[in-house]
């Protein structure tokens, strides 16, 4: 099983680092609010396989609070865009 | 065959657990691919949705006492509903934007 959690883990940081290309790169704004959301949801999945490994569920508090906050960011920066093209 | 049923979970669970990290991974790739927008918002929201879904519920699967797997659920059920919401209110910004454009 621990294998399959480093190969999981593996994959995802791929996606993290991939995720970041997107966020760092010059953009719009939005794109970069969209990343942020995948990349919550990218580290919210090695939370639970990292969970699903360790056996015990400690570190399931991290992803519950991830994903009770992680859209908020993208609500606000909507807000934002919005307020800006008035 | 509390043995067999055992291993069958676990085969299930890292199957699950491989392919809801592969599909965060397409996420992110759609992320860096896809031309506009809306297309991003796509790949943004419902591949990674899906992949923690899937991660979730093959968590689930190694665990045995019911304080961790009502995390998981909740873990799973606020993604399905904060996600949208989040891609929604975006969504919504960038269509308000283009209108002022024109």
């Amino acid at each position: 099983m621990i294998i399959v959690a480093y190969v999981s883990i593996g994959i995802l940081l791929a996606g993290v680092a991939l995720t970041l290309v997107r966020i760092l790169r010059p953009g719009e704004l939005e794109d970069r609010a969209v990343a942020l959301d995948v990349l919550t949801s990218v580290i919210i999945c090695g939370v639970l396989v990292w969970a699903s490994a360790d056996g015990s569920g400690t570190f399931l508090d991290i992803a519950l609070a991830l994903a009770v906050v992680g859209f908020l960011s993208a609500v606000t920066i909507a807000r934002f865009i919005e307020r800006g093209s008035e | 065959m509390i043995g067999v049923i055992a291993g069958t979970l676990d085969v299930v669970s890292a199957v699950l657990l491989i392919a809801g990290s592969s599909l965060a991974l397409v996420a992110s790739i759609g992320l860096l691919r896809l031309g506009d927008p809306r297309s991003r918002m796509h790949a943004a929201t419902k591949p990674a949705t899906l992949g923690v879904v899937m991660c979730g519920t093959g968590a689930i699967l190694q665990f045995d006492t019911w304080s961790p797997i009502t995390k998981l659920l909740a873990v799973i059920v606020l993604q399905l509903v904060t996600v949208p919401v989040g891609a929604h209110a975006l969504a919504h910004a960038i269509t308000e934007r283009e209108r002022h454009k024109e």
